[in-house]
């Protein structure tokens, strides 16, 4: 049984998204900067893949990070890393961004209803 | 067998009222973002494009919204729990924005306040500073007067916020509801093969009388 004890460290939500994403979220109040330590991450035309998946695995390896949300059209560039993440937390969440409307072909929960009825 | 056609008929029920829900919270999550981004273009149109963007991100902001995880075990105490997230908002630990409350504006009231008593009381003040928590509000990284738009924005996103949430809550009980499933699924399989082997077993017996019976009567 997991106690809320366990996990109280853990409360900060993060953030990969284009520039709207983040300044959107960051205005929500979701930001957090310790030293060079920060929990968003802004994607443009100029960031790197490389840059994009070391940040992902930073954020899913720190203990204080309870949610990461990433764009889904920016998941898609790392899809694999995303899918392999099967730890329960950090819990990670696709969302959509200005340009890149929600496609639910592409929610891993519906896709598991449908993997359920066998469609 | 009957019982447990029910339960699977129940737990398929909640599933598919979970599954509903979920799409439609997403279709709100939606409609505010699009809000958010909307406002947030007109503030960019108004401010110019410079003056909104990751350059002006305050470099030593709080987490003014957080969340806290608990255990949901839902209404059946016996039954395996799963994650819940809260939205919290404010700070839970003891670490404390000092930037704003070393302000000027503030040390100034502060001695301005001690001064007042000190000439009434003829006696120095020796106590110490009461020290506030207060994070900045992210709007005034862009500006003291920000654009009503932007006020509009954050407004969007913070509804979406709590929209995301409520998404992630989603998704974990529509998970544990999917493995409730699951393992009824099985226990009515398993049930269906113990009764078709007792059915099985039953023509066989009634075979082997009959067999018996034959020779019998021969």
């Amino acid at each position: 049984m997991t106690s809320q004890t366990a996990y109280k460290d853990r409360n900060f939500i993060a953030v990969i998204g284009d520039e709207d994403s983040v300044t959107g979220l960051l205005l929500a109040g979701i930001g957090h900067v310790e030293g060079t330590k920060k929990n968003f991450l802004v994607v443009d035309s100029k960031t790197t893949i490389s840059k994009i998946e070391e940040t992902f695995i930073e954020f899913t390896k720190r203990k204080d990070i309870a949610i990461v949300l990433i764009n889904q059209h920016i998941a898609e560039d790392i899809r694999q890393l995303v899918d392999d993440h099967d730890q329960a937390f950090p819990t990670v969440l696709e969302i959509p961004s200005k340009d890149h409307q929600y496609d639910p072909e592409k929610d891993s929960v519906l896709k598991r209803v449908q993997r359920l009825f066998g469609e | 067998m009957e019982d447990i056609c029910s339960k699977l008929d129940q737990v398929l029920e909640e599933y598919l009222n979970l599954i509903s829900t979920y799409q439609e919270q997403w279709k709100q999550y939606s409609k505010e973002t699009e809000g958010g981004f909307f406002q947030l273009a007109h503030s960019k149109y108004t401010m110019g494009h410079n003056r909104l963007s990751q350059d002006q991100y305050d470099g030593r902001m709080q987490a003014n919204t957080r969340v806290l995880i608990s255990p949901n075990t839902g209404l059946e105490t016996n039954k395996d729990s799963w994650i819940q997230f809260t939205l919290t908002s404010g700070h839970l630990d003891d670490s404390i924005n000092t930037e704003d409350n070393m302000s000027s504006s503030s040390l100034r009231r502060r001695t301005a306040h001690e001064f007042e008593k000190k000439e009434k009381d003829g006696t120095e003040n020796t106590e110490k500073p009461l020290i506030k928590r207060r994070t900045r509000d992210p709007l005034n990284w862009f500006g003291v007067l920000v654009p009503s738009s932007l006020r509009e924005s954050q407004r969007h996103f913070k509804q979406g916020f709590t929209g995301i949430i409520n998404i992630i809550n989603l998704r974990n009980e529509i998970i544990h509801k999917e493995a409730e499933y699951q393992a009824l699924k099985k226990e009515k399989e398993k049930l269906i093969e113990a009764n078709k082997k007792e059915q099985e077993l039953k023509k066989e017996n009634e075979k082997l009388i009959e067999t018996n019976q034959k020779e019998l009567d021969d």
